[in-house]
Formats: C-alpha cells, sequence, structure tokens
C-alpha cells in the first residue's frame, strides 16, 4: 500500500464495574501512514470516561494531558520571550540610526 | 461506539507491489489494527470498595522497506539481488489516574516534572541564545 493516509478514531473500551458504579474508558487513537515505503505512527491517548450510576444518565469526565499542556505553554513563552528581546533589541538599533 | 474520520490523499493511486512488499504491508497493518483503548487503558487494580484505573498515552513507530532488482556486473548479470528491513519504536507515558470510589469518580493528573523542567531550560536556552545573538550584532 503506498499512500499516506490519516485516521482518527475514537474508541470505548468495555465497562469497569465500581462498586455501583460504571466506568467506560475512551480513547482516541491517531494513526499516520505514509507514502513510499511501508511506515506508520500509531499516538492512543485516554480522552474520557464515561461513569454511569443506576438509573442516572452518563456522565463524560475528560482526561487531561496536564503534563503536554504546561510543556506547550512554557515553550510558547519561551519562543514569544525571543521574539519579544529580538523585538527590542531591533527597535533599538533602528532608533540608533 | 467508534467516530471514524479518514483523510485520504492519495486514493486510487496504484501501484504494483512484490511478495515481500505485501508481507510487510500485511505485518504493518496488523501493527496497526492493534492500536486500542486496551493500549491506553491499565488493568483496574482493585482495593476494597476503590478502583484505580491507570491511563498512559502511547506513541508506536513501525517502518519497513524492501526492495530488489536485476543485476547487471560482468559475472553476475542475469542474476537478481533483493534486500529488505524494518525497525519500530515505542514510547510510553503516564497520563492520568482515574479513582473510583463509592464517593464517586475523579481524574487524576499526572504530572511529570522532569518533563516541565526540562521545556523551562528550553525555553530559557531559547532567550538566552536570541538575546546572546541580539547582542553580538549590535
Amino acid at each position: 500500500m503506498s499512500r499516506f493516509s490519516v485516521s482518527i478514531k475514537k474508541s470505548s473500551g468495555s465497562p469497569i464495574q465500581a462498586g455501583n458504579l460504571k466506568v467506560t474508558p475512551v480513547s482516541q487513537e491517531v494513526v499516520f501512514r505514509a507514502p513510499g515505503q511501508s511506515n506508520g505512527l500509531v499516538w492512543n491517548r485516554p480522552v474520557a470516561v464515561g461513569v454511569q450510576a443506576p438509573g442516572d444518565e452518563m456522565q463524560v469526565l475528560p482526561v487531561y494531558d496536564r503534563t503536554r499542556l504546561a510543556q506547550l505553554l512554557i515553550l510558547g513563552a519561551g519562543l514569544l520571550g525571543s521574539a519579544l528581546i529580538w523585538l527590542i533589541f531591533r527597535k533599538r538599533s533602528n532608533s540608533k540610526v | 461506539m467508534t467516530d471514524e474520520v479518514e483523510f485520504d490523499y492519495n486514493k486510487g493511486q496504484n501501484q504494483e507491489t512484490d511478495p515481500v512488499q505485501e508481507t510487510i504491508n500485511d505485518t504493518l497493518a496488523h501493527f496497526l489494527a492493534t492500536a486500542g483503548v486496551d493500549t491506553v487503558y491499565g488493568q483496574p487494580i482493585r482495593k476494597g470498595d476503590t478502583v484505580i484505573i491507570p491511563t498512559a498515552e502511547v506513541l508506536s513507530a513501525l517502518g519497513f522497506g524492501a526492495s530488489q532488482g536485476a543485476m547487471s556486473g560482468k559475472e553476475t548479470k542475469g542474476g537478481k539481488w533483493s534486500g529488505s528491513g524494518g525497525g519500530g519504536r515505542t514510547f510510553s507515558r503516564p497520563v492520568a489516574v482515574i479513582v473510583a470510589s463509592p464517593e464517586g469518580v475523579r481524574v487524576t493528573p499526572v504530572f511529570d516534572t522532569t518533563k516541565i523542567i526540562l521545556a523551562g531550560l528550553t525555553a530559557l536556552g531559547f532567550m538566552f541564545s536570541t538575546l546572546l545573538r541580539m547582542r553580538s550584532n549590535k
């Protein structure tokens, strides 16, 4: 198979009984397939859990990746800081001319 | 429940495949098919009325290559050559722990301090190198 494809799929696992609660795990998988040779990349991550009490509707609790969020925020701040430093120095050198 | 969205950028592209390539494709297809909810959620740990479910992010990459052709040397003319190889790697990282008790269900995030510190050092590195470059250009 020689084609590039990306597929995003959300799937639920079998419910886990915890006392009188039913916990259903939900995950997302992103599958990349590159063209040319046979290459593939699968990225699996948890996205939510469904919680159902007897007689109640299912409640969805999202699963956040706090580490990833913090990493992106810090790296974004670093890039922004670099851009600010570049701008400040550029303004200074322009005003001297 | 399964919601699937697929983007296929080269639909209709047709290429001849040899048996080795087909085997590789089958292996790859089998590998890609193993992606699922069981990969991400660990076995529940029960302690009394409390159930703990560990969750992790799993990233797997796999690549194969194969080629064959005819030999062109004086002595080897008429012969064929072929070669193939492959490799892969899987990364895994804990994301959160789900705690289900009679009081309710809560999702406790796993905070990886080492990764945060490394991100902070990288960000400082960006800023410091920009500062040095701008000062040297002065």
